[in-house]
């Protein structure tokens, strides 16, 4: 089967944009749809990992302030921040994949140089730095997280390309721990953007066609531009109204942290504006 | 008394492993891990809290050994984080603790 590659998004709607993530890889699993790599973005979107605490990561009363959306993702990892200016790039594989042992490292490992090579061919010489980041020059530009299932294994990143980082250090709870042992005192030391080391303005669609051009490469496939299955555009819709949008699942299962009642009501406002 | 601790521990691969903790009279009623580390399913690791539940946060290894048994006995993945990590992210708590009671 043809490789998919999907470029679809909702910025607006982070949580529908979540659902169709999770839709896809069902879809693929299952082996409903090819192997497919999808291009998508969010607007001023905080996305946090799947074990992570939302009270603990994300400023919750700033997001409020900065009309930032905050929506959880089904991948562990890190929290991060999503506007426009961020190319969010989605691979999933029907097991077995193409990663030896199908094994979650070897395909950030595998992905990792997918990115590196479509960064090379916009100038930008970066490299894959274990476990899950793609770095420039020591500071981040990209960052991974993925899932293995039964039948599906699934990987997905965002590339900062211009992306607005004074948002992102206010929203973002990063622990001093992790800034001090990457030798950077706020997020802004530690992160790069596409279009600061390009040194010049990159369209989405350049990048968009470099990352695919790495993609084909390391993974000797070709892609074929695809839409959205029937069933996908249902299961989307359904993950949408029973997982993504719902509090439970944005909350989290952090029970122990003593302002959960109030980031409840907070996150309860940032979901009613949109 | 109820108090509520938090920790974080820095794992060796660059990833955080973060502890709440709410004690009364001296036992754990809540402890939850959460964090960036990657693991499958990630229900189960809620279900490692539990298991620490009812212990005296004084009882480090007791619950010690209970980390290390979760992790031999259930089926679980994980990446980014070592057992190792969610025991010393729980250390730091009762440190904390000893120093503020």
């Amino acid at each position: 089967m043809v490789w998919r590659l999907l470029d679809v998004e909702w910025p607006d709607k982070p949580y529908y944009n979540m659902a169709v993530e999770e839709a896809v890889a069902r879809a693929v699993g299952g082996g409903l749809s090819p192997n497919t790599l999808r291009f998508w973005r969010n607007d001023n979107t905080i996305v946090i990992g799947r074990c992570q605490c939302v009270s603990l990561e994300v400023l919750l009363p700033n997001c409020l302030e900065h009309g930032v959306k905050v929506v959880r993702r089904f991948t562990g990892g890190g929290a991060v921040y999503h506007d426009l200016e961020n190319l969010n790039y989605a691979i999933s594989f029907k097991r077995p994949s193409p990663i030896p042992s199908d094994d979650v490292s070897l395909g950030f490992r595998k992905v990792g140089e997918a990115i590196v090579l479509g960064l090379g061919m916009l100038g930008i010489k970066a490299e894959f730095v274990p476990v899950n980041d793609i770095q420039v020059g020591g500071k981040k530009i990209s960052g991974m997280a993925g899932m293995l299932a039964k039948n599906l294994l699934f990987i997905h990143g965002c590339l900062l390309v211009g992306s607005n980082i004074e948002v992102l250090s206010k929203v973002l709870n990063v622990p001093k721990e992790k800034l001090e042992a990457k030798g950077a005192k706020e997020v802004r030391a530690r992160v790069t953007t596409v279009i600061e080391e390009a040194k010049r303005q990159v369209s989405m669609d350049e990048i968009k066609l470099a990352l695919l051009r790495g993609f084909e490469k390391v993974f000797q496939e070709n892609f074929s531009p695809g839409k959205l299955t029937e069933w996908e555009e249902a299961e989307a819709e359904r993950l949408y109204r029973e997982k993504y949008t719902t509090l439970d699942w944005n909350l989290g299962p952090c029970t122990a942290c003593p302002g959960r009642d109030k980031d409840a009501e907070i996150l309860n406002l940032i979901a009613s504006r949109g | 008394m109820d108090f509520y601790r938090h920790a974080v521990q820095r794992s060796s691969e660059g990833k955080t492993v973060r502890v709440c903790v709410v004690v009364s009279n001296g036992k754990i009623v809540n402890v939850i891990f959460t964090g960036d580390f990657f693991a499958e399913p990630p229900e189960l690791i809620h279900k490692l809290g539990e298991s620490l539940k009812g212990l005296s946060l004084q009882d480090l290894e007791e619950a010690g050994r209970r980390i290390e048994n979760f992790f031999k006995n259930e089926e679980i993945w994980l990446m980014g984080a070592s057992p190792e990590d969610f025991k010393i992210a729980l250390t730091k708590v009762v440190q904390q603790s000893s120093k503020t009671d």
